[in-house]
């Protein structure tokens, strides 16, 4: 689980808090959507609640350990899979070698399915392959490794069509009891169908975070039915929509 | 230590190819300079060989040693290399291990692997030279191949000698640290800007000092006069020995507080960080 409490956070060198007095729950075994408009701080959050930036104030807690102080046991847990990426120029197999150590729960097998998967040939040179080839094999490794919490900054960009089918069916096949997916994106019809969990970020605040299935029941519609994300990003801007409001 | 052994191979693994670019650059300068005089005409084949083959390093110490110094220094400063770039950042920060074993990895990387790799690299450039001396004097009939002279180990031994101990090593911690902080800070052209700094200090005190009456060129005899015989090393060991202190703690307090975004040295927390 992870829990914010105050957090206040500016960049260095600006005047302007990105966060001030932001406080937020993400329940654990679930995949979670961050939504928010250009600018709203969606990548800063996930790069605070990873440890990549250091909170000005407040406190991030990750399975009620504090992210800021980078320990191995806290960093174990966490894996991010930023929107660029850029790997190492060796090969699959060596980067799997000098990573696997750090991960002890890391699975291979599992790792080499997942690439298969996505349709990628397993003998690779890491440093020559596409951005969005990059991108599918970090997300392999990142979902091969076992840690409770990943965090995903618009991983649905830069792939192909087919791939983002795949993207899905791996996704709904690793996240388990223990383990939390946060996505943060703008290509909302792609994790349309995937996404337990909305939050809505704007100006510093969480405006919506809320399970799809109170949204159903919210909006009157069917267990099986799905949401247009699009429609609801844009009721919740415009205040059309209230966490909880019809229940 | 089994981390920070996995960090070592981690960091030489991921970043092989820019290492080897160093290694190869370092590799080629050896051997240029080792085989400049042979090819040059500065040195008569006589001079060069006088129907031996010696290697350069016995013949060249200083050379060699000066070399590896200088080597060595450029690498101290690239202690936060591996920071350089936000895709590196992200790798380096989010894995599994502390702060303090990342920073303690990067100090062996610095002071104990790039200096047996440069020796490594030297011997072997001298090896080549050799060999290239052999081809050289095979090809020439008036000179003739007497015996091979592998005169390494006394290199080593006169090298090892030559250092007297506490002043030489003060003075060696001093700069090794001040290489040391100077990386930790600058992620990207962390040599010229440790140069700049140096500079800029001395020329600051060379302003400030005589303000206070004092003269740079006198403060050696004024501290002699000040403090006797017997306190004299001792006052110094202590001061270089606060600076090194400093110096360490500011590199590692910047080491372990680096984030993903590009940071100025005022932006980093000294007291009161996690």
């Amino acid at each position: 689980m992870i829990t914010i409490k105050n957090l206040e956070y500016r960049y260095p060198k600006s005047k302007r808090l990105v966060f001030k007095d932001l406080n937020l729950c993400v329940g654990d075994g679930k995949i979670h959507g961050l939504l928010g408009m250009n600018g709203a701080g969606k990548s800063t959050l996930l790069y605070l609640m990873s440890s990549l930036l250091l909170p000005s104030g407040g406190v991030i807690e990750v399975n009620g350990k504090d992210v800021s102080k980078r320990t191995a046991e806290v960093l174990s847990e966490i894996f991010i899979v930023p929107e660029e990426y850029d790997l190492p120029a060796i090969s699959l197999a060596e980067y799997v070698e000098v990573n696997k150590p750090f991960y002890p729960l890391f699975n291979e097998a599992k790792m080499y399915e997942y690439i298969s998967a996505f349709k990628q040939p397993q003998d690779i040179n890491l440093g020559q392959l596409s951005m969005g080839q990059k991108k599918k094999v970090y997300m392999c490794f990142a979902l091969a490794t076992g840690v409770k919490l990943i965090l995903m900054d618009e991983p649905t960009n830069g792939m192909d069509i087919p791939s983002k089918t795949i993207f899905r069916d791996v996704i709904r096949q690793v996240v388990n009891e223990d383990r939390t997916i946060l996505i943060s994106t703008h290509q909302v019809k792609d994790v349309e169908t995937l996404l337990d969990n909305i939050i809505i970020i704007d100006q510093s605040k969480i405006i919506l975070n809320e399970s799809i299935a109170d949204i159903k029941k919210d909006k009157g519609l069917s267990e099986d039915s799905t949401i247009d994300l699009e429609q609801l990003f844009n009721e919740v801007m415009s205040g059309n929509y209230k966490e909880g409001g019809a229940r | 230590m089994n981390t920070i052994m996995n960090l070592l191979k981690w960091d030489i693994t991921t970043n092989k190819r820019l290492y080897s670019l160093y290694a190869l650059g370092v590799f080629g300068t050896f051997f240029a300079i080792m085989i400049f005089p042979l090819i040059s005409g500065s040195k008569t084949e006589h001079e060069v060989f006088d129907g031996y083959i010696r290697t350069y390093a016995s013949q060249n110490a200083s050379i060699v040693a000066t070399m590896m110094v200088l080597f060595s220094s450029i690498m101290l400063t690239k202690i936060s290399a591996p920071y350089d770039g936000k895709q590196n950042r992200i790798s380096l920060l989010m894995l599994p291990a502390t702060m303090k074993q990342k920073f303690i990895e990067r100090l062996l990387f610095v002071l104990v692997f790039v200096p047996v790799t440069l020796l490594v690299l030297a011997v072997t450039a001298d090896l080549l030279h050799l060999l290239t001396g052999c081809v050289f004097m095979a090809l020439r009939d008036n000179l003739h191949l007497h015996s091979y002279s592998l005169e390494l180990f006394p290199l080593l031994w006169d090298g090892i000698s030559s250092i007297r101990f506490c002043d030489e090593v003060l003075i060696a911690s001093l700069y090794i640290m001040y290489g040391i902080m100077c990386g930790s800070i600058w992620t990207k052209r962390a040599l010229p800007k440790s140069i700049g700094l140096g500079i800029a200090f001395i020329m600051i005190l060379v302003t400030i000092m005589p303000i206070y009456g004092i003269s740079l060129a006198m403060l050696p005899a004024s501290i002699r006069e000040f403090y006797n015989d017997y306190m004299l090393p001792l006052v110094t060991f202590i001061v270089i020995l606060l600076a090194d202190v400093l110096m360490a703690c500011i590199a590692y307090k910047v080491f372990v507080n680096r984030q993903v975004t590009e940071q100025k040295l005022r932006h980093f927390k000294f007291f009161g960080s996690k």
